[in-house]
């Protein structure tokens, strides 16, 4: 009642700035409506299950924790890695929330939560691949190794690999693809999507990396610029991290390997 | 049930376990080789599966390739068009099109282009272009381009030939993802349970999901393309080079030239089956144990109640044949009414079974015993649980019987008496025998001394009053016999009459004296009764004794009364006639003679005037003692009253002056006896004696005329002037007085030096002296030379013979020792006769010695003459005197040889040296046969016993000549000389050495 009145309040004294701006927060509030991206490919994270149509994920819970925290309704934008900075920035959605990797290409661009999640690169091959037994296999001439373009796996191969060929494939379907075929040995990945390949395809093979490799924080990002957003969201966050609602959300998912430590 | 049969159900037990376990065995066995072989079968049927499915997917795959390839020939020939079909082909790395010259011209990897695959090596063969798939062998590589033989990586190349209208057509290759297929198998096969080859047509290897196989290989698939020949499909267990049984399915494609073969390893495939081996073994052996278990346990449970059972029959049997026992025994409820009874009780009580069961036990009551009696048995019942004792019971037909009954309650578990048990023994018998038993133990128990003794005379039982009777205690009297007792008085020929007597009547009954502990004897009434079984066996015997000392003694008090004088306790008038008239009749039978003697005190009455009757009873009694202190036992003193006394004199000699010197010796010895003073109460007292005395022998004497006859001899004493002897007979006072007068001259002949030794040479049969015999002669004063035999008989009676034997001795050896230095009579012995009272003296061995010592005579010189008489003394005494002088040299000879009672076993034992044969022998040793063979017997005896023999008395040379005859070496008579003087003895020596 209180807090409904302060929002009022708030309402009241700041509705001019907020829609001179036309912040996201009035836009939500005015259309009732959250507009989330995501990547329904994103096993555990904001998958949806092709058999059902059903959203699941960490994210996905997130998402209506936050939804419900505004007191609105959700909507889900689709969205992918590649079109990830353009869907945000031309306001396709409020907020992304698909375990996108810290990077800092995107946070150029994008505005961040503080992170949830940290994964490292794993690589997946096929169990018949007799060339790559281990990690340190991969990094070999004649060896392939598939990355899917505008993930942030691509830069990051691209700088570390020395003696193996990079192949970016333009979708993240054709990196599994160029592996399955056996025209890749492996294509990069990270921890969420290692397992979907897992649980999902008969053929996969997990090679995870002998040491810490390359860790990347992911989070939820926004547009930049509209501050009283991102710090509603962070407000939200705060309280879902304390009132152990992420976790349990991470849990669920079987995340908690890659749950990023309290800030 | 026996062992026996315990033993063979144990073993029928172990027998059906065996089966049973056999059959577990065998069943589970079974069991387990059908899961192996299903589990085979299900193995070989899951890689028949498996190869059937992996088939249809490389069908599937491989027809999926075939449309791509010829849509790509069909399509244009940019290669971006072609990329199209790889995009949801993982099985496809690259597809290209082929020109002309062979060499790839349009690939959707640029890096192939050019590249000349080896069409001509792909299978099926041809000549031609061919409308079919056809395939390559497995190539190293990743795509065409890639001839870098890296291992673990390679492609199957296929190509198929699609026609572009009239005669032309376009040849598509295409570079197959070998991994697809291996990802796909490997998915459904692990490694380690088997693997999935790919083959090509020929056999040839194109992938395998065993890393270690190498693609393009042909070994070992020989065999199974062989099969394809006969079957597409097949499954089969083969054997692999590396020992390894896999089971194999293959299959063929349907459509292209691969053949799918599927080896799972059996032993893998097989470890379930093992699991399920090792559970089902568990299980069947853990169920089989357990029910083995409960079954021995059954077994164990089911033998000891059978045993018990066996036990409870057992003890049924038993407790029924102890019912029949000779005891009569009841069961009765607690009411006491009869359950059950067996036939010794029927026996006993008249009731039979049927009569008795179901009545109460009063029906035997005899009304004898109270109330309380029946009361303290229920009393009894209840406390102890059991009674004994005796009831007199009531038969049935109506007499009494004592029995013997102990009854014994019987309670359940609770402890309430359900039952009694009764067992009577009916004990009229045993209460007759016991009554029996005590009288015979009191009649046993008798005054009279009863022994009881075996069938052998062992005594098994004495009473008291034989203790008393014979000294023996019971323990000292059990198990001796009767022998103890025996007195010796008895002769063999006593006991033999009474055995015969206990043989013949069964018993025998008298008088016999025996002997008790302490050495008396006594005389007892005996009665020995033999005791016999019913098969007449003599089994014991039973002796009563009495002590009959007392009777004996009572009667032997009315003899004395009868016979014997109450003051002296000697002889009456009575007893001395009837011995008297004994001694008569006993004379007329031997040639003895006899003696009465009449014994009167003289002023026996002045003295009992003066200190009265009892002095004078006093001195009587010491007149009898001293009387019969001077005669021998066999003679008889007796009173006749007053102070008259009589001593009958027996054996006497048989010639009248013997036997009336023997009598005058006695009454003088009876003189000296009673002469001497009395010491009576305080005073000393002295009486004379007369005496009379007459001989009598043979039968013409009468008692009474003797008896007058004494008694005027006594008359003759005290005219004599008492403290005398006079005979009856005047001739025979006058021959006694001689006789009295001769013995003074022999003892004054003795002092005086009146005897003189006479010699009678002794000759060998070569007519040599060897030897004299010293005689001696009395040189008596008035008489002249008196011939031994009228005065040694008298010498030996007054016992001068001692000091005149001495004499003779001692002269005879001085006589030697002369003789010992004179030439021509060294050699001479002396034989000198000893009396047998000389000999008897115990110092006579000394005496000879003695006399050899002072005399210096030669001890070998000198012979001893013994007369047989001797050995009537201790033998044994003699032959020590004998052996202890013959020590010394002195020999002995045996005079008168065959007179006497030597036996032979006496003569052999003396120490004796020469026999001298009796002159009455030689004397009618040619007339009288006997005579002739007495001496010829003695001759032989003496050479048999090794002793000397010397004839006495040859008188004629007839006698000589047949005692040489018969052995005699030595003579001794008349024939050749007399006795002699020493001097004459000295010249016939002389002679004799003159005309030697």
């Amino acid at each position: 009642m209180k807090r409904f009145f302060l929002a009022g309040l708030s309402a009241l004294f700041l509705g001019q700035t907020a829609f001179a701006q036309s912040g996201l927060l009035e836009r939500i509030q005015a259309a009732g409506e959250l507009r989330v991206c995501i990547w329904p490919d994103y096993y555990g994270i904001s998958y949806r299950n092709p058999k059902t149509q059903q959203l699941t994920g960490i994210d996905i819970d997130m998402a209506n924790a936050l939804a419900a925290d505004l007191g609105v309704s959700l909507k889900f934008v689709n969205s992918s890695f590649a079109t990830l900075i353009d869907d945000v920035t031309a306001k396709r959605c409020d907020i992304a929330m698909f375990a996108i990797g810290i990077t800092p290409a995107r946070a150029e661009k994008l505005r961040f939560t503080a992170p949830h999640l940290v994964s490292d690169i794993y690589a997946i091959t096929t169990k018949s691949n007799r060339r790559i037994r281990q990690w340190d296999d991969i990094d070999k001439p004649g060896v392939v190794v598939a990355v899917a373009k505008g993930t942030l796996h691509e830069p990051i191969m691209r700088d570390k690999l020395r003696q193996a060929t990079l192949l970016v494939t333009d979708t993240t379907q054709g990196r599994e693809q160029e592996v399955e075929s056996g025209r890749a040995d492996v294509f990069m990945t990270d921890f969420p999507f290692s397992r979907r390949m897992l649980e999902t395809t008969d053929w996969a093979r997990l090679v995870a990396p002998s040491a810490v490799y390359h860790l990347t924080p992911y989070a939820y990002a926004m547009v930049k610029g509209d501050e009283r957003w991102h710090a509603r969201v962070e407000r939200f966050m705060a309280k879902a991290r304390s009132n152990g609602q992420l976790m349990a959300a991470i849990r669920r998912h079987k995340l908690d390997p890659i749950a990023a430590p309290q800030p | 049930m026996s062992p026996h049969t315990r033993r063979g159900r144990r073993a029928l037990f172990i027998a059906i376990v065996l089966l049973a376990s056999l059959g577990a065995f065998a069943a589970t066995s079974y069991v387990v080789w059908r899961l192996r072989v299903e589990n085979i079968d299900r193995q070989l049927e899951a890689a028949a599966l498996s190869a059937r499915s992996f088939e249809d997917h490389l069908t599937q795959s491989f027809s999926a390739i075939e449309r791509s390839l010829v849509h790509a020939a069909e399509g244009d020939k940019r290669a971006s068009s072609l990329t199209q079909f790889l995009r949801h082909a993982p099985y496809l790395r690259s597809i290209a099109l082929v020109g002309r010259d062979g060499r790839i011209a349009v690939s959707t990897d640029r890096r192939n282009l050019g590249a000349r695959p080896p069409l001509s090596e792909f299978l099926p063969r041809t000549t031609g272009p061919l409308e079919d798939l056809r395939t390559g062998s497995f190539t190293n590589g990743r795509d065409f381009h890639d001839g870098s033989p890296q291992a673990g990586s390679g492609y199957i190349p296929v190509s198929i030939d699609v026609r572009r209208g009239e005669a032309h057509w376009q040849t598509v290759v295409a570079s197959v993802n070998p991994d697809y297929f291996l990802n796909f198998y490997g998915s459904h096969i692990a490694p380690e349970d088997g693997t999935v080859e790919l083959l090509r047509y020929d056999g040839r290897l194109l992938l395998s999901t065993d890393e270690q196989a190498i693609p393009g290989e042909s070994d070992g698939n020989g065999g199974l393309i062989a099969r394809l020949a006969d079957a597409e499909a097949g499954r089969l267990q083969e054997t692999l080079p590396d020992g390894r049984t896999v089971l194999t399915a293959y299959r063929a494609s349907r459509a292209y030239p691969f053949v799918l073969v599927v080896r799972m390893d059996r032993d893998r495939l097989l470890a379930g089956w093992r699991l399920e081996a090792i559970h089902t073994v568990s299980i069947v052996a853990a169920a089989f144990l357990s029910t083995l278990a409960l079954a021995i346990l059954y077994f164990v449970r089911f033998e000891r109640l059978a045993r018990d059972q066996e036990r409870d029959q057992a003890r049924q049997r038993i407790a029924a044949i102890a019912f029949e026992s000779q005891e009569g025994m009841v069961v009765t409820d607690d009411q006491a009414r009869i359950l059950q009874v067996n036939k010794a009780f029927t026996r006993m009580t008249g009731y039979s079974a049927e009569e008795a069961i179901g009545v109460s036990m009063n029906i035997l009551k005899s009304g004898v015993h109270d109330a309380d009696f029946y009361r303290g048995i229920r009393t009894s019942l209840a406390k102890a649980g059991t009674w004994a004792g005796e009831i007199i019971n009531r038969h049935k037909d109506g007499t009494l019987h004592p029995h013997f009954v102990t009854i014994t309650a019987v309670c359940n578990d609770e402890g309430e008496v359900t039952h009694f048990v009764s067992a009577q023994t009916d004990i009229t018998e045993r209460k007759r025998a016991e009554i029996d038993l005590r009288i015979a133990a009191a009649a046993f128990q008798s005054r009279e001394g009863m022994c009881v003794t075996d069938a052998t005379g062992v005594i098994l039982r004495v009473n008291r009053a034989f203790t008393k009777v014979t000294g023996y205690s019971a323990e000292e009297a059990v198990g001796q016999t009767p022998r103890i007792l025996r007195s010796g008085r008895h002769d063999k020929a006593f006991y033999e009459d009474m055995w015969r007597s206990i043989e013949a009547t069964g018993s025998w009954e008298g008088e016999i004296w025996n002997r008790r502990k302490c050495g008396e004897l006594f005389p007892e009434w005996l009665t020995i009764t033999a005791v016999r079984d019913d098969a007449g066996t003599v089994t014991h015997y039973v002796a009563t004794l009495t002590d009959i000392t007392q009777r004996k003694e009572a009667e032997y008090e009315i003899r004395n009364l009868a016979f014997y004088d109450p003051l002296t306790r000697l002889p009456n008038r009575r007893l001395l006639l009837e011995r008297l008239k004994h001694a008569l009749s006993a004379i007329t039978r031997s040639e003895h003679g006899g003696a009465l003697l009449f014994i009167d005190l003289d002023n026996f009455k002045t003295l009992n005037d003066t200190y009265g009757h009892d002095m004078g009873d006093l001195l009587l009694q010491r007149v009898a003692e001293r009387l019969a202190g001077c005669v021998r036992e066999a003679d008889t003193v007796a009173r006749l009253g007053g102070d008259e006394f009589v001593v009958l004199l027996e054996d006497l000699s048989g010639t009248p002056q013997d036997a009336a010197l023997q009598a005058k010796t006695v009454g003088e010895k009876i003189l000296e006896a009673l002469n001497r003073p009395y010491p009576l109460a305080d005073h000393e007292y002295h009486s004379t004696p007369s005496i009379g005395i007459t001989l009598f022998s043979g039968p013409h004497n009468l008692s009474d005329d003797l008896m007058k006859r004494a008694d005027l001899a006594l008359y003759g004493a005290k005219a004599a002037g008492r403290n005398t002897l006079r005979f009856f007979d005047p001739a025979m006072q006058a021959a006694v007085t001689a006789r009295a007068s001769l013995e003074a001259d022999l003892r004054k002949g003795l002092q005086q030096g009146e005897f003189v030794l006479h010699y009678q040479p002794q000759i060998d049969d070569s007519g040599t002296i060897s030897g004299t015999e010293a005689l001696v002669r009395w040189q008596h004063p008035s008489l002249g030379l008196v011939p031994p035999a009228a005065f040694i008989p008298l010498a030996e009676e007054t016992s001068l013979i001692l000091p005149l034997g001495q004499w003779v001795l001692e002269t005879a050896c001085r006589q030697l020792a002369a003789w010992a230095t004179m030439p021509g009579r060294a050699h001479l012995s002396v034989s000198v006769n000893v009396s047998v009272r000389q000999f008897r003296q115990p110092d006579f061995v000394a005496q000879v010695l003695a006399v050899l010592e002072h005399t210096g005579a030669l001890p070998g010189r000198l012979q001893l003459e013994l007369t047989e008489s001797l050995l009537l003394d201790d033998v044994e005494e003699v032959i020590d005197k004998m052996e202890a002088l013959r020590a010394r040299g002195v020999s002995f000879a045996l005079d008168d040889f065959g007179t006497g009672y030597s036996s032979l076993s006496y003569l052999r034992r003396l120490p004796l040296d020469q026999l001298k044969i009796d002159k009455s022998f030689v004397t009618d040793i040619i007339g009288n046969t006997n005579d002739a063979v007495i001496s010829r017997t003695i001759v032989a005896l003496a050479h048999s016993l090794g002793l000397a023999v010397i004839a006495e008395g040859v008188e004629t040379t007839e006698q000589k000549q047949f005692l040489a005859l018969q052995g005699c070496r030595s003579y001794q008579g008349f024939l050749l000389s007399a006795p002699l003087p020493l001097a004459e003895l000295e010249t016939l020596l002389d002679q004799a050495a003159d005309t030697a």
